[in-house]
């Protein structure tokens, strides 16, 4: 356990990330795009599950463990990419690096986030990925490709949800003006050869397509060799009005049918959640907000005992539903129910004085 | 650009408005239930995104009626815009023509259709309230069409003014009410009606109000060039269906004989796209317009269509289409609305959520 770290539930540390952060980062981390409806949409699909605990098994001995691309982690979650963690931690990247090497997790190390991926790359020697945003021309991809297989990165994300910059109105203008640079034009014009292209260049790492929506395009990805899916809406901050995460997950897994790895992203904040994904067939559910929420609470420590929340609510609940691994869970621990509160950001933390922060 | 988002500009319009106005300019008739199903069938609708789509050369523009359109949406009529704000229907006219959208002009708001007319070069469309016999019609009609109106929207879901009940409290009624006579006439269009003003009128004529595909078929058999599927904003018949609901049939229905227009609640670029690969030619824009004509004018109107313009770019970037041809039913979906819904239900940052 983490000694200097004050909060015992989640409950607690967004508390203290709300005190610590600016409000302009405070809405820059909670907010998504427009109407915020796809942000609500995730929590609400996932508030839609039910669990059907089976009883009377054996579940003194649970293991929690998982893997991803053939790294082990110890809870299925890992660390989604994040834009300006050095906004929110004193040491950005390599705070959330750090947290991910000692508690035994895979981070994503954004294109737009500091220190630099030569950097984030020597902080710890665990197994990480760099995503990439394209932010120039086939060079410039070439040329990332290469400091990403020569700082050491296992793997390579690719994002491609990205081609406009998502109307987030929380932001007031001189923040979205920053965030609106030229050279996000680049974005726009990715195609599957784009994938190709990067898939020669970074000399037999795996590539994973993070942004992926529909069943066509997960089949597309499989076609191009792609090794993993990521789902994402972005946390709904790219486009708004999509599908909650969980109610697409079905369509691409069958979609992939066994041939790549399956990571799912948006409103994951509990254990619940998490095992409800594996059990609808994701392999990996990653963190975004809950990962900056404690960055802002404590930094790297604070991140690492939030992991470890995580994995006291994963155990829990694999021990109740009567599961002891990961690859016991799957779709008949699981049943559509009445979600019980309109969703949002914070829906799965009732006692926050039923407010958004 | 003084507003960045529609929060602001709905912020303003209600700091400038007096209660009575506020109240015609949001409310619906009755319970507000066709008003509020407009919303909840929008919220009701996913967007399906395609990735890696190469969408460097998003085109947002359209054609209305052979008509070159900078966005796939129209200025709706509405009445007595002169109550919202003292330019009325010309701050509306100007920021049309300086943007680059065709307007409808409401028989029932200021200033007039001869002022609109020689206000600016563009074309746009008049919308007419049949409050006179035949003589009254043909009379009007042939000043619309020497006014050079490039088409005529005919009215038909107001045969008798509904309850709004938000005016019923105020004890106020707008001057489309209190300055109009001859609303007996309104209760008795029929075809008939429709076939002689199509004889006067020999030009492009839109049928709007149209709620059922049944009716939209009619419309095609007295040659309608586009079905307006319009329940007027939930302001007439409650209860009616949600017009993005009814969409899907109409589509069918009209079988690409007319161009279909379609209006209700849409004041996103969300919104105007899911009506769009739904089969929809244009989406009317109401309320909005109303809220940003009372935020500021034309300035505030032009304001308001470069966000929608933003917000309907950024859509079809992120869905993977460069142009509105290339909407389709495979961009949509069925999902779960993540509140309740009513006028104001796509923007969440208003202060402590509230209506307004």
């Amino acid at each position: 356990m983490s000694d200097d770290v004050h909060f015992e539930t989640t409950h607690d540390m967004i508390k203290m990330a709300h005190r610590n952060l600016a409000q302009d980062n405070w809405d820059y981390i909670c907010g998504a795009a427009e109407s915020e409806t796809s942000l609500r949409r995730n929590r609400m699909a996932i508030d839609s599950l039910a669990l059907r605990p089976r009883v009377c098994r054996d579940v003194s001995e649970i293991d929690t463990s998982s893997r991803f691309l053939g790294h082990k982690l110890r809870i299925p979650v890992m660390l989604a990419p994040m834009g300006g963690l050095q906004n929110f931690s004193p040491n950005g990247g390599n705070d959330v690096d750090t947290a991910a090497g000692a508690f035994g997790s895979i981070n994503f190390v954004s294109t737009v986030t500091e220190p630099s991926l030569e950097d984030i790359a020597a902080n710890s020697p665990h197994p990480k990925s760099f995503q990439i945003y394209v932010r120039g021309d086939d060079n410039w991809i070439k040329d990332l490709c290469k400091r990403i297989v020569a700082a050491g990165y296992q793997m390579v994300t690719l994002t491609v949800d990205s081609a406009f910059y998502g109307n987030r109105e929380r932001l007031n203008p001189s923040q979205l003006a920053l965030r609106r640079v030229p050279t996000r034009e680049w974005q726009k014009k990715i195609t599957w050869d784009t994938v190709k292209m990067i898939q020669d260049t970074i000399e037999g790492r795996p590539l994973i397509l993070k942004g992926i929506q529909t069943g066509e395009d997960a089949a597309l990805a499989v076609e191009h060799g792609v090794n993993a899916i990521y789902i994402s809406n972005h946390g709904g901050r790219q486009l708004d009005q999509v599908q909650g995460n969980m109610d697409m997950l079905p369509e691409i897994v069958a979609a992939v049918d066994g041939k790549a790895e399956i990571v799912i992203d948006g409103g994951f904040t509990r254990g619940t959640d998490i095992v409800k994904a594996i059990a609808l067939g994701a392999d990996v559910a990653a963190i975004g907000r809950l990962q900056a929420w404690a960055l802002g609470a404590g930094g790297a420590p604070a991140l690492i005992k939030c992991l470890e929340l995580l994995e006291r609510e994963i155990t829990t609940t694999m021990g109740l539903v009567g599961v002891t691994s990961i690859d016991q869970l799957d779709s008949s621990y699981v049943t559509q129910a009445p979600w019980v509160r309109f969703p949002h950001e914070h829906s799965a933390f009732p006692h926050l004085g039923g407010q958004i922060l | 650009m003084e507003f960045l988002t529609n929060h602001e500009i709905i912020l303003n319009a209600r700091r400038n408005a007096t209660g009575p106005v506020w109240d015609y300019v949001c409310g619906g008739s009755e319970s507000e239930t066709a008003m509020r199903r407009n919303r909840l069938a929008l919220d009701s609708i996913a967007l399906r995104p395609r990735v890696l789509c190469n969408v460097s050369s998003v085109d947002p523009s359209i054609a209305i009626l052979g008509h070159k359109s900078r966005l796939p949406l129209f200025f709706a009529p509405v009445a007595s815009l002169q109550i919202v704000h003292p330019d009325g229907a010309k701050a509306a006219d100007d920021a049309a023509e300086e943007f680059g959208i065709l307007n409808m002009l409401s028989g029932h708001t200021q200033p007039g259709y001869k002022e609109i007319a020689a206000n600016s070069p563009h074309p746009k469309v008049y919308q007419i309230y049949v409050r006179g016999d035949d003589n009254w019609i043909k009379d009007l009609l042939l000043g619309v069409r020497e006014a050079g109106y490039t088409a005529l929207a005919v009215t038909v879901d107001a045969a008798v003014y509904s309850n709004r009940e938000r005016q019923m409290l105020n004890s106020w009624e707008p001057p489309s009410r209190t300055n109009s006579t001859g609303r007996e006439y309104l209760a008795g269009l029929d075809w008939d009606t429709w076939d002689r003003m199509a004889d006067i009128w020999d030009g492009p004529m839109i049928l709007k109000g149209v709620s059922t595909a049944a009716d939209a078929v009619m419309a095609i058999e007295h040659g309608a060039a586009a079905v307006y599927v319009s329940n007027h904003g939930g302001r007439q018949l409650d209860y009616d269906r949600a017009t993005i609901n009814v969409l899907p049939r109409i589509v069918e229905a009209v079988d690409g004989k007319a161009e279909i227009y379609i209006d209700g609640g849409f004041v996103r670029g969300t919104d105007i796209v899911k009506a769009l690969a739904m089969g929809a030619t244009a989406v009317g824009i109401g309320k909005l317009q109303a809220w940003a004509l009372g935020a500021g004018g034309k300035e505030a109107m032009l304001d308001c269509l470069a966000i929608l313009e933003n917000e309907i770019t950024i859509t079809m970037g992120l869905l993977g289409v460069n142009s509105i041809a290339e909407l389709g039913p495979a961009h949509l979906a069925k999902a779960p609305p993540v509140g309740p819904a009513h006028e104001m239900s796509a923007f969440p940052h208003l202060p402590d959520g509230q209506i307004l």
